[in-house]
């Protein structure tokens, strides 16, 4: 409104007043900015101003045409949103360039995050040469109680790892990791260790190699060449042993290694780390139910699989062949866990800051999800070149969003704020413009995707010709 | 007692002194039997009302000569809704005035040129003959200011008498801003023309004053007098006659209203017609209840914002004149300027500084 009432008492005196006029006085400010220009069908970046009194209307599908042209591997995000109006166009990045790139989902809770990784990893589920691995913190992707990618018709390309093995119906493996499988280098940036305690890690895997942990936890004693002495102090033995309780949940009991949670073991799990890393190889979708684990537990299981893979696409692309291999996406939740300044400042680098800073080469990227964006260095955000923002009320977040984002956002600060529930901005370096998409809901998406799916004839064996 | 309390007690005087109940002869006096002049408001019938309002501000002042930008605009109501024109009368005139001093036998007298920004508009406007006015002299020379709106004064009663002729009928009310006294010369004649115009047609000519500095016999503010009075009536909208004045033959009956019943503000209104003034003020009255300003018709306010001549529109005229000058002329010019703009120069190094402050 554009005058101020005059200060009189209006309140509850409705009926004697009423706007005149209130269709020209009250109404909405709307802003125009140029973002693209169309000639001949083709999109380019606009150089000039529209004309003056040019027609002014609402975006409609057909002003669209240039986005559907074909991409190779689309990974479908959404339809194309003008306002709250969800239109039909849909909006596809090519995911082979898209996941080496990095992708960062910043959001608040409740915007529907993990929503649009559901509906993303359904979608990637039907692109071949692409491995994905999901760290799964509150076990929502694979839906064992709900819709989830178990319901996806290409089921072969799921594996499905869980403590719970008996809990689930369908097909499901046993998450056990043996204690063998991890090297000190995969603590690295993930739990924190005093020199003296890196000093005696590096004593016991010298000594013990593979059986490092458990020596550890038996509180085996390291000698010096002598053989009198103890180089380990025991107080810095009894942290150790402490540590590796809380993260692993290993502990001794009567002279036996007990496994708490029993993903960590001694006599399982040999080969689960290669078996995850075969199937990431071979292009599919790996889900790491990590709700029973600890934070750094959980941490600790990614480093484990992501440093192999990682040692493995060097050697690959130092013998040539990395282009034959699979894209690999790394799905990390509360990603400043290992993303954050604080962290890389403290501990140092981990594998997963390695991924953000050197993964494109090797085709590794991370789908980095996060509440506060303002946690992760400028340095690594400018790396993440597809950003799909959602709805954020945090100011000094949005700030940050708009800063590193691949497109000029600068106008669009309230607009991020009112996204509401399954709205986005995707901005990245692969489309010319920051486009405002709406993403379904996973159950309505599922349901529509498996009714195309019913609804195509069936295949013709050479019998029935 | 201090500086402040003494201000305060002096305020506290004023405002209770007794108001003149009693008969008030000569001028705007208070009739001697209130009850008989106090007149409620009444739910009728929507009138369809034309509102006019004019502004003007200044693009160049020397103390020899006064260019300015002038608006007249009018809006249509039924009521509370607003109506299109049915006639091809533009709904906004704008021209530029440029006053010149000139010596006179009488003194110095000022003489406007009229440019109308559309030719087809100067049939709407003043003739230039009509403005020559007699101009003050010392020591109220700083008077002279006043006499650039005189072409905007003018061109208001030429475009409502135009507006009356073309747009209005029978019983039909014409609202101006400003009350339907004259205080220019031959201003009187344009009065009469619309007047006779009224007249003529059947419409009813208001004009209402948002201020009124009219006092009573004895000194006392008349408005609030009125007010003290209004409080012992019940009614919610009222007005109160006081005594007519005469132009030309014809009758102009001036009142004090109260359009809403909870406005705060009640203004004075000149009303000049054939039908029920109860009729005419509380139709005016159907168009009071917007919020932005209760009690003061909505027409008035929506004429008021677009006559309005904006600072930001008067920069643009004037840098597209100035740039148009030969340089020396420029320069000339600059130092007639120089001789009446040195107080806006300190305004604009008050406004510098209090923004830096905040």
């Amino acid at each position: 409104m554009r005058e101020l009432a005059s200060g009189i008492q209006l309140e509850n005196r409705g009926s004697q007043v009423e706007f005149l006029d209130e269709e020209l006085r009250n109404y909405i400010i709307a802003e125009a900015k140029t973002i693209l220009q169309i000639r001949n069908g083709k999109p380019q970046l606009p150089k000039r101003l529209p004309k003056f009194f040019t027609h002014v209307r609402r975006i409609e599908d057909d002003d669209l045409k240039f986005l559907k042209k074909e991409i190779e591997d689309p990974l479908y995000l959404g339809n194309v949103r003008s306002g709250s109006k969800e239109l039909k166009t849909k909006i596809h990045v090519n995911a082979r360039e898209a996941i080496p790139h990095h992708i960062l989902i910043p959001a608040t809770t409740g915007r529907g995050k993990s929503n649009l990784v559901k509906v993303m990893l359904w979608e990637l589920m039907d692109i071949e040469n692409i491995g994905m691995l999901v760290l799964d913190p509150h076990d929502e992707y694979y839906g064992r109680n709900e819709k989830g990618l178990k319901d996806h018709p290409n089921q072969e390309k799921l594996r499905y790892y869980t403590p719970e093995i008996s809990k689930v119906e369908g097909e499901a493996i046993s998450l056990n990791i043996n204690l063998r499988s991890i090297r000190p280098e995969h603590f690295d940036g993930i739990v924190e260790f005093t020199s003296a305690q890196k000093d005696a890690i590096k004593l016991y895997h010298n000594k013990f190699e593979e059986n490092w942990i458990q020596n550890i936890i038996r509180g085996e004693k390291v000698e010096n060449q002598e053989g009198t002495k103890e180089k380990v102090s025991p107080s810095t033995l009894s942290v150790l042993q402490r540590k590796f309780d809380n993260i692993l949940g290993i502990y001794e009991e009567e002279g036996r290694l007990e496994s708490r949670g029993g993903v960590f073991t001694t006599d399982a799990g040999d080969s689960t780390i290669k078996d995850i890393i075969k199937s990431l190889e071979d292009g599919e979708i790996v889900i790491i139910d990590t709700s029973r684990l600890m934070g750094e537990a959980e941490l600790l299981v990614g480093s484990i699989i992501v440093g192999a893979l990682f040692n493995k696409y060097q050697k690959y692309k130092a013998e040539g062949k990395l282009e034959e291999k699979p894209i690999i996406g790394i799905v990390i939740e509360e990603a400043p866990r290992v993303l954050g300044k604080e962290v890389i400042e403290r501990q140092g680098h981990n594998i997963y800051s390695t991924i953000a800073r050197e993964g494109r080469k090797f085709n590794i990227g991370l789908v980095a999800i996060t509440q506060l964006v303002t946690l992760i260095p400028r340095t690594i955000l400018a790396n993440m070149n597809t950003k799909i923002i959602l709805g954020n009320e945090m100011s000094q977040e949005r700030s940050e969003i708009i800063a590193s984002a691949s497109q000029d956002l600068s106008d669009d600060n309230r607009a991020i704020a009112s996204l509401d529930r399954g709205e986005a901005i995707v901005t990245s370096i692969f489309t010319k413009f920051a486009v405002p998409i709406k993403i379904p809901l996973f159950e309505e998406h599922v349901k529509d995707k498996i009714s195309e799916t019913k609804e195509k004839p069936p295949l013709l064996s050479p019998e029935d010709l | 007692m201090g500086v402040l309390e003494k201000i305060i007690k002096t305020l506290e005087k004023e405002v209770k002194r007794d108001i003149d109940s009693q008969y008030f002869s000569g001028g705007h006096g208070i009739r001697n039997s209130h009850d008989d002049y106090f007149k409620p408001l009444r739910d009728v019938e929507p009138h369809l009302m034309a509102f006019v309002d004019g502004g003007n501000n200044t693009i160049l002042e020397a103390p020899r000569f006064s260019l300015q930008v002038n608006r007249v605009y009018f809006n249509l109501f039924k009521g509370k809704e607003r109506q299109r024109p049915s006639s091809r009368i533009p709904e906004k005139i704008e021209f530029f005035s440029y006053l010149s001093v000139h010596d006179s036998e009488n003194g110095e007298v000022g003489k406007v040129k009229i440019f109308p920004l559309s030719e087809e508009h100067r049939k709407y406007l003043p003739m230039e003959e009509d403005l020559t006015v007699t101009l003050p002299g010392p020591p109220d020379f700083y008077q002279r200011s006043r006499m650039f709106s005189v072409a905007r004064r003018f061109a208001e009663w030429s475009f409502s008498t135009r507006i009356i002729e073309e747009e209005l009928d029978d019983g039909d009310i014409l609202v101006k801003d400003g009350s339907l006294d004259t205080s220019f010369e031959g201003e009187r004649i344009y009065l009469h023309r619309i007047l006779k115009a009224a007249d003529k047609i059947g419409v009813n000519l208001a004009g209402l004053s948002k201020t009124c500095t009219l006092p009573t016999p004895t000194g006392n503010s008349l408005i609030a007098s009125i007010r003290k009075l209004a409080k012992d009536k019940n009614y919610e909208r009222w007005y109160h006659l006081l005594k007519p004045k005469e132009v030309k033959g014809h009758l102009i009956k001036i009142m004090i209203v109260k359009l809403h019943e909870l406005s705060d503000y009640i203004f004075r209104l000149d009303l000049f017609g054939k039908d029920d003034e109860a009729e005419i003020i509380s139709a005016i009255g159907e168009n009071t209840v917007d919020p932005t300003f209760p009690g003061y018709p909505y027409g008035l306010i929506d004429a008021d914002l677009n006559a309005r001549v904006r600072m930001d529109e008067v920069k643009m005229y004037k840098a597209s004149i100035l740039s148009g000058l030969p340089e020396d002329v420029l320069e000339e010019l600059k130092y007639h300027i120089r001789a009446v703009d040195a107080h806006e120069k300190l305004n604009r190094i008050a406004m510098i500084k209090d923004k830096k402050i905040r």
